[in-house]
């Protein structure tokens, strides 16, 4: 591998990096609006996590029961603990009708009710004239939604023949000599060769950062690669110190169980058989909020009502559910539990405990999809040439904690939006290529960093460290420091366990020097991102000293408007927070004002 | 090679799938029934015997288009396996050898079918 | 456990061989899957080449020939399997490195059956109609999820892999070919008429019997084939 000569060039309109439903949106969109751009994955398309999603996509349609955008836009605003930018909400619970039907028009193959509209099933934190009934709002695909968008998506994307680097890593975000964002540097994994792609706009799609705790239901690749870019070259990450806990993930290895099963009438016990999320939920039970049964669950097993040996499991209940329903409509769920679990789920409850499924915080954007950051004199300012969408992103649409069904449409939503925003700059600047600043110092550096050798002596009782054993570590810091239930001393701990693991990071040394698929290399690239998340989330936990949302500490029990509605932003030097303030603003609906958020 | 992959553009996959299953079928009554109608015979020492016993015309007229669809059947399970697995450079050429065969092979017959009934 | 995998790196290797890998059992647990024990076998040895992401079988990225067979490591128990595992990269594409196969061929074939929906003009207003009954037929034919399993284990596909589709690409093509809201079904089956496509397949069910999501291929490309017969 040459990193000492000049890397090969090439010039985009726009790039789009990382191809899951989000990338493949707007990438659909760009290409159709006849820019050359170019779409780089790690993986192949269809291998993007998006892919894992079951339940379904959210949006007012109204085919089972009546429904209106604004109540989808209050419930989000409710399941956000208010901290969730209300004029984004907005602009996505209006856009949903139309993004949904767009899907279908690509191909996705929803269930379908009698009258042949699309099938609609009820999802917790949903409710119709803003809390009274639950609503059906969630539009599915039988429980592989996230597998048949994805697909329609790439499908589409086939139909206009756009560009794809698949297998390609993104390294770093290159600047302009002005500072702007003016392309990536990116690594074909076949060959590990180099080669920067320069464009006027980078757009950034690359999915959750999952992995850096070790129960989640997120794929291997969800590294969060985009955000440690956006670390490197010294924006903020918002709100990073909210993670969602999915309730029910196969106990003790991760898997998602979709809240589809809870909607379809789904009920959660424990060892005593009670259901007992009518004492935590009294109205809508087992469909209240996520941040809600999660933590609900974590009570039951703290509190010696968990299930199994250890009593470490609850038990997600839907025997009484007719076979043909769970057939038609839960066939994947069934799958997993047998696969798993060797449960039929039929005839026996699927053992469940939370489980990290999805970064509610990311890279700050505004509506359009721009990067956004705070200058000198805290204003909140474009960064020129940089975009941001989908789990990546935080708009923020999401805010303390993510509706179920809000994820699939958060990021097509923000996809066709970035796309049409690249767009139009494009149409009224043309593609101006600004040049980048060459010298690549740092990264180089970086890079070269990951060539250094193993200088052991043939002394083997040493355990050498390794990429792999840090990883390990680093997940299960978080497990222990950042979990469902959090407190200043066990996040102290985690932070201080943090600083020991970037130390083990800087000196690790590679085993693997070849450049055809060189896998070690990659995953040293990507534990990089993950620490680096990690020290974020840690960070922005320890200072917010309140609960809200996903974020519940036990010395902090309550919510607290007064300091805390506003967003956290961290910066990766000196581990630096800022803040900045909700948007209470919505364009066309008065302000819903933060209220006790009961469900 | 850009020729031949037209010239295999051309060949229609359904109406060979067509004829093969109609032959098939054909077949699959047909040798029933000449069974049967053999056992029916009475004693004979010739093949011209045989023959003239045989030479009634249901009989014929199933046998002559058995023999058609027998042609047929080979044509579409040899061709086939020609497509599959010999090697692609000279496929046009082979193809049209055993096509050129298969018509030789024909009139073969007809003569064959003439010649033993022509002369009754 | 004794794994015996077989082993390429391009840039040393002139040929692929088999390294014999021991693993404890003691380090093992009942419910592991294969993609466990890979993981930990990387761990001895961290240039051991193979895909994988989702690891709960639905991104299709881990399909490998494992005692013979085409399966997703990821959902495939260690129970399931002897005490001798022998893991060889899918057959039929060229190796990349180790576990990892080149599989632009069968991509590209999947691409050129046109597998996108082309109906009526969008309307934003309204979604098109489909009945359950409708939806149904896509039942079995939607969750492909492109591991290439199936063709990979397609003698036809073996032989031909640049002319002849493959299973999963034809599965692809009667999808959109039953969709009720496809408009282009006529354009498709003739496009798909020839010798060197749908009718290349002789149905000996490999595809069938390696599917990891327990679809069956063989049977699409049938009823395609009678779709064909009946529609033009």
């Amino acid at each position: 591998m040459n990193l000492s000569g000049n890397f090969p060039i090439e010039f985009y309109d726009a790039l789009v990096i990382g191809a899951g439903g989000a990338g493949m949106r707007c990438a659909l969109k760009l290409t159709e609006e006849g820019h050359k751009i170019a779409m780089v994955s790690k993986v192949f398309p269809t291998r993007s996590h998006t892919v894992a999603a079951q339940g379904g996509i959210n949006a007012a349609l109204g085919n089972v029961t009546p429904d209106k955008w604004q109540w989808h836009m209050y419930d989000t605003i409710k399941g956000s603990d208010y901290l969730g930018d209300q004029d984004a909400i907005e602009f996505m619970c209006q856009e949903a009708a139309e993004i949904v039907r767009e899907l279908e028009h690509f191909g996705v193959p929803f269930s379908r009710l009698e009258n042949g509209k699309i099938y609609q099933r009820a999802f917790g934190g949903q409710s119709q004239n803003y809390g009274e009934e639950q609503a059906y709002r969630t539009c599915a695909a039988a429980d592989r939604t996230g597998h048949a968008i994805l697909h329609s998506l790439y499908q589409q994307n086939i139909r206009l023949g756009t560009t794809i680097y698949d297998e390609y890593y993104a390294l770093d975000l290159l600047k302009t000599p002005k500072g702007e964002i003016g392309g990536i540097l990116v690594m074909n994994i076949h060959d590990g060769a180099y080669k920067i792609l320069q464009s006027p706009h980078t757009l950034l799609a690359t999915g959750g950062a999952g992995q850096v705790f070790r129960n989640n239901t997120n794929a291997s690749i969800n590294t969060g690669d985009g955000l440690g870019m956006v670390l490197r070259a010294g924006l903020p990450l918002q709100d990073m110190e909210f993670w969602q806990f999915h309730p029910t993930g196969v106990a003790g290895k991760g898997m998602l169980i979709s809240e589809a099963v809870r909607g379809e009438g789904g009920k959660l016990r424990n060892a005593l058989g009670d259901a007992f999320m009518e004492k935590y939920a009294p109205k809508v039970k087992d469909l209240a909020s996520r941040d809600v049964v999660s933590r609900a669950i974590a009570i039951e097993v703290k509190e010696g009502r968990g299930c199994g040996p250890d009593k470490d499991y609850v038990l997600l209940d839907i025997s009484h559910i007719p076979e043909e329903v769970i057939t038609e409509r839960l066939p994947g769920i069934r799958d997993i539990s047998q696969t798993f679990l060797g449960i039929d789920p039929v005839k026996e409850p699927i053992h469940v405990f939370p489980t990290c499924h999805y970064m509610m915080g990311g890279i700050p954007t505004n509506i359009q999809g721009q990067v956004v950051s705070p200058d000198d004199s805290g204003e909140q300012k474009v960064v020129p040439g940089l975009y941001a969408i989908g789990e990546c992103a935080c708009v923020s649409v999401h805010g303390a904690n993510r509706l179920g069904g809000n994820s699939l449409l958060d990021i097509v939503v923000f996809g066709r939006k970035a796309a049409l925003t690249i767009s139009e700059t494009l149409k009224l600047q043309g593609s101006n290529q600004n040049g980048i600043d060459l010298n690549l110092h740092t990264i180089r550096q970086r890079l070269q960093r990951w060539q250094k050798r193993n200088e052991v002596s043939a002394d083997t009782s040493v355990q050498i460290d390794s990429v792999i054993q840090i990883k390990k570590s680093l997940q299960q810091i978080m497990d222990t420091g950042c979990g469902v239930f959090r407190d200043q001393q066990t996040m102290q701990q985690a932070f201080h366990d943090l600083q020991e693991i970037q130390v083990r990071l800087d000196n690790v040394c590679l085993t693997d020097f070849n450049d055809v698929f060189n896998l070690e290399r990659l995953a040293g690239l990507e534990l990089e991102n993950l620490v680096a998340i990690a020290f974020a989330t840690v960070a922005s936990a320890l200072a917010r000293t309140e609960s809200r949302g996903a974020h519940s500490r036990v010395d902090y029990t309550e919510r607290d408007d007064q300091a805390w509605l506003k967003h956290t932003l961290y910066f990766q030097e000196e581990h630096r927070l800022e803040y900045k303030a909700v948007n209470l603003q919505p364009k066309h609906h008065a302000t819903f004002e933060p209220k006790p958020r009961v469900y | 090679m850009i020729e031949f992959n037209v010239k295999l553009k051309n060949l229609s996959g359904k109406k060979a799938h067509v004829w093969q299953r109609i032959s098939a079928l054909y077949l699959l009554l047909y040798i029933p029934f000449l069974a049967w109608t053999v056992l029916q015979q009475p004693k004979f020492h010739t093949l011209y015997a045989l023959a003239h016993n045989l030479a009634e015309p249901i009989f014929s007229l199933a046998s002559l288009i058995a023999l058609g669809f027998i042609l047929v059947h080979a044509w579409v399970g040899l061709r086939d396996i020609m497509i599959d697995y010999l090697p692609r450079k000279n496929l046009a050429l082979w193809l049209t050898i055993y096509h050129s065969l298969l018509a030789l092979l024909l009139i073969n017959s007809l003569w064959l079918v003439v010649t033993l009934f022509g002369t009754l | 456990m004794q794994f015996i995998i077989s082993r390429y790196n391009p840039q040393i290797d002139k040929d692929p061989y088999n390294q014999t890998f021991e693993l404890d059992n003691t380090l093992l647990s009942a419910d592991n899957m294969l993609l466990d024990a890979l993981h930990l076998l990387r761990e001895q040895d961290p240039s051991l080449a193979y895909r994988s992401s989702c690891q709960e079988g639905v991104c299709g990225s881990d399909g490998m020939n494992v005692n013979g067979r085409n399966r997703l490591s990821c959902i495939t128990p260690l129970s399931d399997l002897p005490q001798k595992v022998i893991i060889k990269p899918m057959p039929g594409l060229p190796i990349i490195k180790d576990l990892i196969i080149d599989m632009d061929l069968f991509y590209q074939q999947y691409k050129d059956v046109e597998p996108f929906l082309q109906s009526e003009p969008l309307d934003l207003q309204h979604e098109h109609l489909q009945s359950p009954e409708e939806r149904a037929k896509l039942d079995g034919s939607y969750e492909c999820i492109l591991c290439g399993c199936c063709s990979t284990s397609c003698p036809s596909f073996w032989w031909n892999p640049d002319q002849f589709a493959g299973p999963a690409a034809l599965l692809a093509a009667s999808r959109f070919v039953i969709d009720s809201r496809d408009i282009q079904t006529i354009d498709r089956l003739k496009d798909l008429d020839s010798p060197t496509q749908t009718f290349r397949c002789r149905h000996i069910q490999n595809c069938t019997d390696s599917c990891p999501k327990g679809l069956n291929p063989s049977r699409a490309i049938q009823e395609l084939k009678s779709t064909m017969v009946k529609e033009i």
